[in-house]
């Protein structure tokens, strides 16, 4: 049995304006377990974002409980919520979501910066040389975001990820600003990710990537099943 | 002309869906405007407004000056006797004219008052080219020695005591023993020259012959005056040097040969110094009004920085517009004009609401700058008044037009309609944001720093203990109608003025001495410690006084005795200093007990006693001897705290000792000493104003800017919160960033003040020094406004949930 990274127990999440409440997630249930390459897809509205922000601690649920690694992370201040992201969750976003003053190296630097745990300069950098060099992308340590091309600048966004070992990495759309050139490479070096040990869980609507991960879940209308499997009720 | 219309419709049409923005444009920009406005007018009136006197280049005042073996005595001082030679004897003006500046009761006005009164010889008029409403102004039949009692009186005058009557030349203006007939009344239009005093308005103008100076003083060639004057107009062909030495030698060929019948008179001299009614009106205010206007110039600097800011955020919200108008074939004059008359829209209405507040501006500053900077009755909005600021408006608009067409990336139009909106072409550029940034808080800081120096300044003068009591006192002169008296009699008088004033209900104490301790260069003469008059000299203010002057007002001794009744009585040849004179003459102890020589006199007093200093605001160390005599009808009068002497009071009190005897002056001390610090508050007030303004000014400007900056980066501080960052380090990250164009702004405005300091310093007697406090408070201000300008939307972002930084 592997060791359960994400555990999400009957997760809601509704939101609240003057004239209505909108249910976005409805009780979902979701155990990722260490080494696994999940996938959810599901159509525009469905939920996924929703689902990511919560799974990424960068919003709560209305009610449910969500453990990461075993710790129950469903109601954390602020800042502890910002040391667990540091240090347990990394994020890949569809827009890269690079820093265009920072330099490659700096940006990949960040979540080790912002990180509790005191790094090293030397470690750092050894950190960082690591993982560039595990996107083929060392030679561009000192470039300017903005100087790089789409593909490139995901495969630095995915160094930066993974630069503080984080237990989760958290995907979104990976492929959605590259061509289909970039983005099959993209999606290659996330299935080589994950063959080294990596945990993934990918969110997109492109069903040929959606079927690269060993398990693919459903989203819609805020339930979540896995795929060729029946809708379950909310609770 | 369509077009603009359109485009005028347009801009009033958008403009009132962002009736916010509109507001605070229009608010901020007519608030400094109107303050700049104000200010324009009122330098426009003292440095280039040509007086309202026909040839004004030519006309000049003589001033006396007073030399001892050639070290400077002093300026602006005639003797009678020299002034009326001049007069009379002076082929180097066309025409000139004497003056004798005086303050009278008009006994057949209701209520008896003061007014000011000028006495003078029938070219005045002329050489002012005075205009009458009613009547006409003296001619030869009532000049120099004719004594014909008639007067002139000034249009408030006849408005106010008069109630306009059409009558007035049958009426009369009644003055001590004498009736004078009103032959005129000025022009409302009549400008009076203020060759005396700041802020004196003559009420009535009297002939020369019937001034106050006795027989004896119009006599003499050495006395000098402050209040008599000699003006004139400088003939063809005649240059001022010429007359200025041709006066000098006449006034000074007497002046000596009296001089030398007196011990100290043996090197004195005096010489006629010519200087122009605009020098004499203007006098050092040229500096004053300068700074002033510099001050609200930095301030509208600000606001212009600000409402940069506020139209560049427009610029970047209206983004999506230009790119449809550049999409369609508009270029950038296109784009400019859409701009600039949005702008001018804009800036004209704050123009117009800027004259309004800057009408009513001029009744403030009259009232606060009062005696303190000329010719404020002559400030008025008018047409070269609107002119100018029709034209700064257009100007400013013009500015925002080309600044914000400027800054907009033609070519990222295109762009932003591609990415449906979603680009950055138009976001103001961070050097943009940092050259706002710099610019208003060194100008905020150079401003704060300059006011809170003038404010400290003030408010320590405002502060200072006054070193005598001047509250519950009253300062009250008697009236007597030319009643004559010898000298036995005038001192049974007093004795039984001072019982009389005592026997009042609430009255504690009446002390009969000339003036309170507030009243300085009233009567100055020179105190030496030998005869021949070779050694230290001082010149101290002379109180004549009794033995109860020091304790009426708690003026403590330092040294000795205070005076003995019987020494009043006898007049006995004692006195005191105060510790200036003392000090002066080697210290306390080196003049108690010593005998000083007192102007002309031949006999020495005797020093009995050391008073301690009194502090008159603005006056400095004021040299004061005391002597102690009963000799004239006014008194220092103490009063239980709520007791309240009124005039009416003192008045019935007065007629019943004899019906012609009435009150002169009536002065509450308390009030007098606050009329001297009246300068001060009035500082202390306008910079108090120009520093909430200049802080609020800056506050918006920089809370602005750096809200916009932060609530630009708002996405990347989602994505540095995605990526682990806590709200304390992003918080040190966004405080840090904001305090760098902060920073370096305070450093421009210590550079600035610097400079302007060691200029100041040089070039100019500074009045005022900056203190290092002021420069501490400036920036704290300055640091805390940013703070909080950068503290409130970074909070809004950091201290919430990362995924709406990041929506």
């Amino acid at each position: 049995m592997q060791d359960i990274k994400i555990q999400m127990t009957n997760i809601t999440k509704v939101f609240e304006t003057q004239s209505m409440e909108t249910h976005a997630l409805k009780g979902i249930d979701l155990t990722i377990r260490s080494g696994e390459y999940i996938s959810i897809s599901g159509p525009s509205g469905c939920g996924k974002s929703t689902l990511l922000s919560i799974l990424g601690l960068l919003d709560e649920a209305t009610s449910g409980t969500y453990m990461i690694e075993g710790h129950d992370v469903t109601k954390l201040s602020l800042a502890q919520s910002a040391a667990i992201r540091a240090e347990k969750i990394g994020f890949i976003f569809q827009q890269f979501n690079l820093i265009d003053e920072l330099s490659v190296f700096d940006n990949i630097a960040l979540p080790l910066q912002y990180s509790q745990q005191q790094y090293s300069a030397q470690e750092i950098t050894q950190r960082v040389e690591q993982c560039l060099e595990c996107v083929e992308m060392l030679h561009r340590k000192d470039h300017r975001p903005n100087m790089l091309s789409g593909g490139q600048q995901q495969r630095i966004a995915i160094a930066r990820a993974l630069v503080a070992n984080p237990a989760i990495l958290l995907v979104d759309e990976p492929t959605g600003n590259l061509d289909s050139k970039n983005g099959d490479a993209i999606m290659d070096l996330l299935e080589k990710l994950n063959n080294d040990g990596t945990t993934i869980c990918l969110v997109t609507h492109d069903p040929r990537y959606a079927d690269r991960a060993s398990i693919h879940y459903n989203l819609l209308d805020g339930q979540i099943q896995k795929a060729q499997e029946p809708l379950r009720e909310a609770v | 002309m369509n077009y603009w219309l359109k485009e005028l419709q347009v801009a009033l049409y958008s403009l009132s869906k962002r009736p916010s923005f509109a507001a605070v444009v229009i608010l901020t920009l007519s608030i400094t405007l109107g303050a700049f406005i104000t200010m324009v007018t009122l330098n426009y009136t003292v440095l280039l407004k040509p007086l309202p006197y026909p040839q004004q280049e030519r006309l000049f005042v003589v001033e006396g000056e007073r030399h001892d073996n050639g070290k400077f005595l002093g300026a602006g001082v005639h003797s009678y006797a020299g002034a009326v030679d001049a007069y009379k004897n002076n082929d180097k003006f066309s025409q000139s004219a004497l003056l004798h500046y005086e303050e009278l009761q008009v006994s057949n006005l209701a209520g008896i008052p003061k007014v000011f009164a000028t006495f003078t010889t029938p070219e005045l008029f002329n050489l002012l080219g005075a205009q009458m409403a009613v009547g006409r102004y003296f001619d030869k039949n009532e000049g120099l020695d004719t004594h014909v009692p008639v007067a002139v009186i000034s249009y408030d005058l006849w408005q106010k005591d008069f109630n306009g009557r059409a009558d007035v030349l049958a009426q009369k203006i009644e003055i001590g023993q004498v009736g004078y007939k009103i032959i005129g009344v000025l022009s409302e239009q009549f400008v009076e020259p203020a060759l005396y005093m700041q802020g004196r308005q003559t009420q009535i103008w009297l002939p020369f012959d019937f001034n106050s100076r006795d027989e004896q003083t119009r006599r003499n060639w050495i006395a000098g005056f402050f209040e008599l004057k000699l003006v004139g107009k400088l003939a063809t062909g005649v240059t001022p040097a010429q007359a200025q030495q041709y006066l000098s030698a006449r006034i000074n060929e007497r002046f000596v040969q009296e001089a030398k019948a007196f011990p100290w008179g043996q090197n004195v001299s005096t010489k006629a110094k010519l200087k122009t009614f605009e020098e004499v009106i203007i006098g050092d205010s040229r500096s004053t009004s300068l700074m002033m206007l510099g001050a609200v110039f930095a301030l509208l600097l600000i606001a212009c920085a600000n409402i940069s800011n506020l139209f560049l955020s427009r610029a970047a919200e209206k983004q999506r517009q230009y790119a449809i108008q550049a999409t369609l074939g508009a270029q950038k004059h296109h784009i400019f004009r859409g701009i600039f008359i949005e702008s001018f829209v804009l800036t004209l209405t704050a123009t117009v609401i800027g004259l309004v507040l800057s009408h009513f501006s001029f009744s403030f500053i009259r009232e606060y700058a009062d005696g303190h900077l000329p010719r404020l009755e002559e400030l008025s909005i008018n047409y070269i008044v609107v002119f100018f600021s029709v034209l700064i408006s257009i100007l400013i608009a013009s500015v925002f037009g080309f600044i914000i067409s400027n800054l907009i990336d033609y070519k990222a139009l295109n762009n932003v309609l591609r990415v449906s909106g979603k680009g950055s072409g138009l976001q103001i550029s961070a050097k943009t944001r940092s050259v706002l940034i710099i610019s208003q808080v060194a100008l905020a800081g150079v401003l704060l720093t300059i006011n809170f120096s003038f404010f400290k300044n003030s408010l320590q003068v405002i502060e200072q203990p006054s070193g005598f009591k001047t509250e519950n006192v009253y300062w009250v002169s008697v009236d007597s109608s030319g009643q004559q008296f010898n000298r036995d009699e005038r001192i049974a008088f007093i004795d039984h003025l001072t019982s009389e004033l005592d026997n009042i209900s609430g009255v504690n104490k009446v002390s009969n001495a000339i003036y309170p301790p507030l009243i300085t260069n009233n009567w100055t003469s020179i105190l030496t410690k030998d005869a021949a008059r070779a050694g230290e000299k001082v010149l101290p203010n002379v109180n004549l006084v009794d033995e109860k002057y020091l304790s009426t007002f708690d003026i403590p001794l330092v040294m000795g005795r205070d005076f003995k009744a019987e020494e009043i009585r006898n007049s006995e040849k004692v006195m005191l200093v105060n510790e200036t004179v003392a000090n002066s003459f080697g210290g306390a102890k080196s003049v108690l007990g010593k005998n000083l020589y007192w102007d002309d006199k031949e006999d020495p007093y005797k020093v009995i006693g050391i008073v301690k200093d009194v502090y008159v605001p603005r006056a400095g160390d004021v040299p004061q001897m005391f002597t102690g005599r009963t000799s004239s009808l006014s008194f220092m009068i103490s009063v239980s705290p709520n007791a309240n002497l009124s005039k009416i009071e003192l008045n019935k009190v007065l007629r019943k000792i004899n019906r012609n005897l009435r009150v002169g002056e009536y002065i509450k001390v308390d009030e007098a000493y606050r009329a001297l610090l009246s300068r001060d508050i009035a500082i202390a007030t306008i910079t108090s104003i120009l520093s909430l303004l200049t802080l609020l000014l800056a506050g918006m400007g920089i809370y602005g800017v750096l809200s916009y900056s932060v609530n630009l980066r708002t996405y990347e501080l989602g994505v540095r919160m995605a990526l682990g960052g806590s709200p304390k380090i992003l918080s040190k990250l966004v405080l840090f960033d904001c305090s760098k164009p902060v920073l370096l702004g305070l450093i421009v405005s210590v550079a600035f003040i610097s400079g302007l300091y060691f200029i100041a310093n040089s070039y100019y007697e500074l009045e005022v020094g900056f203190s290092y406090l002021a420069f501490v408070l400036a920036f704290l201000s300055i640091l805390l406004v940013s703070l909080f300008s950068c503290f409130i939307p970074m909070s809004k972002v950091v201290y919430n949930k990362p995924v709406r930084a990041l929506k």
